[in-house]
C-alpha cells in the first residue's frame, strides 16, 4: 500500500471546488496519495483501491489523462474521494466531475485569474447534459437532474405511448 | 434525414453559449492563450497565417437544402464569398473575425449545425460515404451508426483533451468511399444472420508523417458492445498515448510501440470494468435514429426514363453519376473541380444554387464526399435532363468525378500556417493540364492528391499520384509518390525519388500518365499496372 505522499502535506490553502457546487476557501482535503498520471501504471491501479482519498494531477491544460484515470478508478470500485488538482480549467469543471472527481481543489492564483465567478458558475455556464452519461457522483447528479439525453428520450416516447390495450 | 429534437437543439445551442462566453474571457484576459487553444479548438476554430479559420461540421456529410443555404450565407456575411469543402465531409471558412465567431456559431445553431469537435485533440467529426443510404452496393446504411457515434462523442467528458486528434469513419457497403482505413478508428458495419447491425474495428490507420493502413482489430462486434469497446479503446488510447512528441501522440503510434496484441489485451482489461447499465439505452437509441433515416427513404418510381439528351449530357451522367439502390433514381456528384478552380471551394451564391436545386430535384438533401464535392442523392430519372441544364448553367457540371482532374487538396501554404509550400496553385495548374487532356483523350481514372507539408491533410500517401510540397533550401519542392490508394485495399504510395519545382509539377505529371499509358494492359486500373511493374519505369521516365 502506498504511503501517504509528502508533497500533499506541502500544499497550502487554496479554494476547493465540489461536484456539489459548493466552493470555498479552504486547506486541501486530507489526501492518501497524489498521482501523477504518469506514476499511475506503476503504482498500479488494484494498490489504490483501498485508499480513502487520492489526488489526481493535471499537469498542463491539454493533458486529459486523469480524467479517464478518475474514471478507471472508480470503474475499478474505488469508492473514495478523488480530488483533482493542478493546471485545471472552470471549463474542465464538467469534464472533471463527470469523469468521476468529486472535488477540484484549486490554488490561489488559478481562481483569481479565472475569477472566483468563473469558477463558481463552472456548472452552471457549461453544458451539463450530455447524451450518454457517465456514473456521475451523488451531489452532481442531483444538481444535473439526471439522467441523461438518451435516458429522458425514452422516458419521455414511453409516456407517449398508447395504453396496452390499445396496442 | 436526422432531424434534431428539442433535446438536440437544446445541447447545440447549450454549446453555442459556452463558447461564446469563452471567447468573452478570453477578450478579457482571463484565458490565457494556451488555455483559449485546447477550447477554440474544439469549437472548430483555427488561427491560419492570416486569420482566423472556423471549420463547421457536416455530420456525416448530410446536409439539408436550408443549412447549405446557410452555409452560403457565412461565406457572403463572413468570408470573401467562399466557402471550403474539406475530406472529412466538413466546411471550412478562411477569413472569420474572432469576434464574428459567436454570431455564426448561433446561425448555425438555428438550422442544427454546429462546430463543435471538427478539430482539437478529440473525437472529430464521424464521417462515411457520401452515397450513404442510396448506393446500390450497401448493405447496410452507416448513417443511423454515425449519428449513435455523434451523440455519445459529442463533449465525452473524458476524451476531450486525448495526446491528438481522433477520427472515426464508418462504412456500410462493399466499397470504401470513405478512406476507412486511414482513420484512427474505422467501422465497417454488416449485419449478421439475425439482420442485427455488427461492426469490424479496424484501428490505427492515419497519414501524416508516419501513414499506416489500419489493422483489423475485431471483427463482427455486435450494436450493444460498440460504445463500451470504442471507450474501452480510447481509455486505453487517452491513458498510455504519448504525449511527448505531437508526431508521435496518435494511436497508430501507440499501436506501434505496444503491438496490437498488447494494446488489445490493455482493453479487454478495461472492458471487463466497464459499468455496461452507461450504455444500456444505446440500442434503442440506434432504433430511433435509424427509423428516421429508414423512413426518409423514397418509395421506388415506376416509368422513370432518361430521356434522349446530348452527348455532353450523357458524358457527364456517365462519369458524375451513380446507380442507385432505389428504382426511379440517380445519385449525382456537382464536381467542385472545374478546370483550374481551387478544389473544394464553393461561392455562397453557387451553393445557393445548389440548394435550389435539391430542393426541386433531390428530396432537398445534399452530400459532402470525402473527395470534396457535394452529391445529389434523390435525383428522378426524368429529372436528370433539366437538373444538367440547371448546373450547367451554374457551371457546376464538370463531368471529372473520380478522375485525375478531380484533385484533393489541402489549403497549403496560402491559408495554413503549418504548411511547407503552397499547394492550392499547383492544383490549379494541374486541373487545368489535366482537364484539358481528358477532353482531349477521354477520361483518365486514377486519384490524385496533393499536401503542403507532411501532415498530409490532402491524403497525398493514398493517392495513385500523390504530391507533396516540401521546402527544401528555401525554395519549394514537391515530392512525387505512386501507388497509393484509399480503398478497401488501401495502400500507401511510395516515394519516387527527388521532388521537383512547382513548375515543373505539370511536364512530370503528364510524363507519369504517358508511362502508364504505354505499360497499362487492357483495362487496368493504376494501381493494377503499378504492382506489375513497379515504380522503375516512372523514375526512368521523370528523371531521364
Ligand atoms: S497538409 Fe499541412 S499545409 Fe496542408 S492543411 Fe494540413 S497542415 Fe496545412
Amino acid at each position: 500500500m502506498p504511503n501517504a505522499s509528502s508533497n500533499v502535506a506541502a500544499l497550502d490553502l487554496g479554494w476547493l471546488l465540489q461536484s456539489s457546487g459548493a466552493f470555498s476557501h479552504a486547506a486541501v482535503p486530507t489526501l492518501d496519495l497524489l498521482v501523477e498520471p504518469e506514476a499511475a501504471d506503476t503504482l498500479g491501479l488494484n494498490n489504490l483501491l483501498a485508499l480513502k482519498g487520492v489526488g489526481l494531477v493535471f499537469k498542463s491544460p491539454h493533458d486529459g489523462r486523469s480524467f479517464s484515470l478518475a474514471r478507471q478508478l472508480r470503474n475499478a470500485g474505488f469508492s473514495g474521494q478523488l480530488v483533482g488538482l493542478g493546471r485545471l480549467m472552470p471549463d474542465q469543471a464538467r469534464h472533471a466531475f463527470q469523469s468521476g472527481l468529486d472535488a477540484l481543489w484549486l490554488e490561489d492564483q488559478l481562481v483569481q485569474r479565472h475569477g472566483a465567478d468563473a469558477w463558481q458558475n463552472a456548472l452552471n455556464v457549461v453544458v451539463a447534459d450530455l447524451y450518454s452519461q457517465q456514473r456521475l457522483p451523488l451531489g452532481l447528479t442531483e444538481r444535473l437532474a439526471l439522467p441523461d439525453i438518451w435516458q429522458r428520450r425514452q422516458n419521455a416516447a414511453a409516456k407517449t405511448l398508447p395504453p396496452k390495450h390499445c396496442l | 434525414m436526422y432531424a434534431y429534437d428539442h433535446y438536440d437543439q437544446t445541447f447545440v445551442e447549450q454549446r453555442a453559449a459556452e463558447f461564446r462566453e469563452q471567447i468573452d474571457r478570453r477578450l478579457s484576459g482571463a484565458l490565457s492563450e494556451d488555455e483559449f487553444k485546447p477550447l477554440r479548438l474544439q469549437n472548430g476554430l483555427y488561427l491560419q497565417l492570416h486569420a482566423y479559420m472556423l471549420r463547421v461540421a457536416i455530420p456525416y456529410g448530410v446536409l439539408n437544402s436550408k443549412q447549405l443555404r446557410m452555409l452560403g450565407n457565412l461565406a457572403d456575411r463572413y468570408d470573401k464569398g467562399y466557402g471550403h469543402f474539406t475530406t472529412r465531409q466538413n466546411i471550412q471558412y478562411n477569413w472569420t473575425k474572432l469576434s464574428d465567431v459567436a454570431d455564426m456559431i448561433d446561425a448555425l445553431a438555428s438550422v442544427q449545425m454546429h462546430a463543435i469537435q471538427t478539430s482539437g485533440n478529440c473525437i472529430r467529426n464521424v464521417t462515411t460515404d457520401a452515397y450513404a443510404g442510396v448506393a446500390g452496393d450497401e448493405w447496410l446504411d452507416p448513417r443511423p451508426s454515425a449519428e449513435l457515434l455523434r451523440q455519445w462523442s459529442s463533449l465525452h467528458p473524458e476524451f476531450a483533451f486525448l495526446p491528438r486528434k481522433f477520427k472515426i469513419a464508418v462504412l456500410g457497403a462493399a466499397q470504401d468511399r470513405a478512406a476507412m482505413k486511414f482513420h484512427d478508428i474505422g467501422l465497417w458495419a454488416k449485419l449478421d444472420a439475425g439482420g442485427q447491425p455488427t461492426y469490424d474495428i479496424w484501428v490505427g490507420g492515419g497519414q501524416g508523417r508516419t501513414p499506416r493502413v489500419a489493422r483489423l482489430y475485431q471483427e463482427a462486434v455486435p450494436l450493444a458492445d460498440l460504445l463500451p469497446t470504442l471507450d474501452a479503446m480510447l481509455r486505453v488510447y487517452n491513458l498510455a498515448g504519448r504525449r511527448d512528441n505531437k508526431y508521435k501522440a496518435r494511436i497508430k503510434i501507440l499501436i506501434d510501440e505496444m503491438g496490437i496484441e498488447a494494446y488489445r489485451e490493455a482493453v479487454d482489461e478495461e472492458l471487463a470494468r466497464i459499468d455496461r447499465s452507461v450504455f444500456a439505452t444505446a440500442v434503442t437509441e440506434y432504433q430511433r435514429i435509424a427509423a428516421q433515416f429508414e423512413t426518409a427513404q423514397r418509395p421506388a418510381l415506376q416509368g422513370q426514363a432518361i430521356a434522349q439528351e446530348s452527348p455532353a449530357f450523357h458524358a457527364w451522367l456517365q462519369q458524375n453519376g451513380m446507380a442507385h439502390k432505389i428504382d426511379g433514381y440517380a445519385a449525382v456528384s456537382i464536381s467542385l473541380k472545374t478546370k483550374g478552380a481551387i478544389p473544394g471551394d464553393a461561392s455562397g451564391a453557387q451553393m445557393r444554387a445548389v440548394a435550389d436545386l435539391a430542393e426541386r430535384y433531390s428530396a432537398g438533401e445534399i452530400r459532402v464526399s470525402h473527395r470534396q464535392n457535394l452529391v445529389l442523392p434523390w435525383v428522378k430519372l426524368n429529372d436528370l435532363g433539366a437538373l444538367y441544364a440547371a448546373l450547367v448553367e451554374q457551371d457546376l457540371a464538370e463531368a471529372n468525378i473520380g478522375l485525375a482532374s478531380d484533385i484533393i487538396a489541402c489549403p497549403g501554404l496560402d491559408y495554413c500556417a503549418l504548411a511547407t509550400a503552397r499547394s492550392i496553385p499547383v492544383a490549379q495548374a494541374l486541373s487545368a493540364r489535366l482537364r484539358e487532356r481528358e477532353q482531349r483523350d477521354g477520361p483518365i481514372d486514377l486519384s490524385l492528391n496533393i499536401s503542403g507539408c507532411i501532415n498530409a491533410c490532402g491524403h497525398h500517401h493514398a493517392a495513385n499520384i500523390g504530391i507533396l510540397g516540401l521546402n527544401r533550401t528555401e525554395s519549394e519542392t514537391y515530392q512525387i509518390s505512386l501507388g497509393g490508394r484509399a480503398d478497401d485495399k488501401a495502400k500507401v504510395g511510395e516515394i519516387l525519388g527527388p521532388g521537383f519545382s512547382q513548375e515543373q509539377v505539370p511536364d512530370v505529371i503528364e510524363t507519369l500518365l504517358d508511362t502508364w499509358q504505354a505499360h497499362r494492359r487492357d483495362n487496368e486500373d493504376f494501381s493494377q499496372t503499378f504492382e506489375r511493374v513497379g515504380k522503375q519505369p516512372f523514375k526512368e521516365a521523370v528523371y531521364a
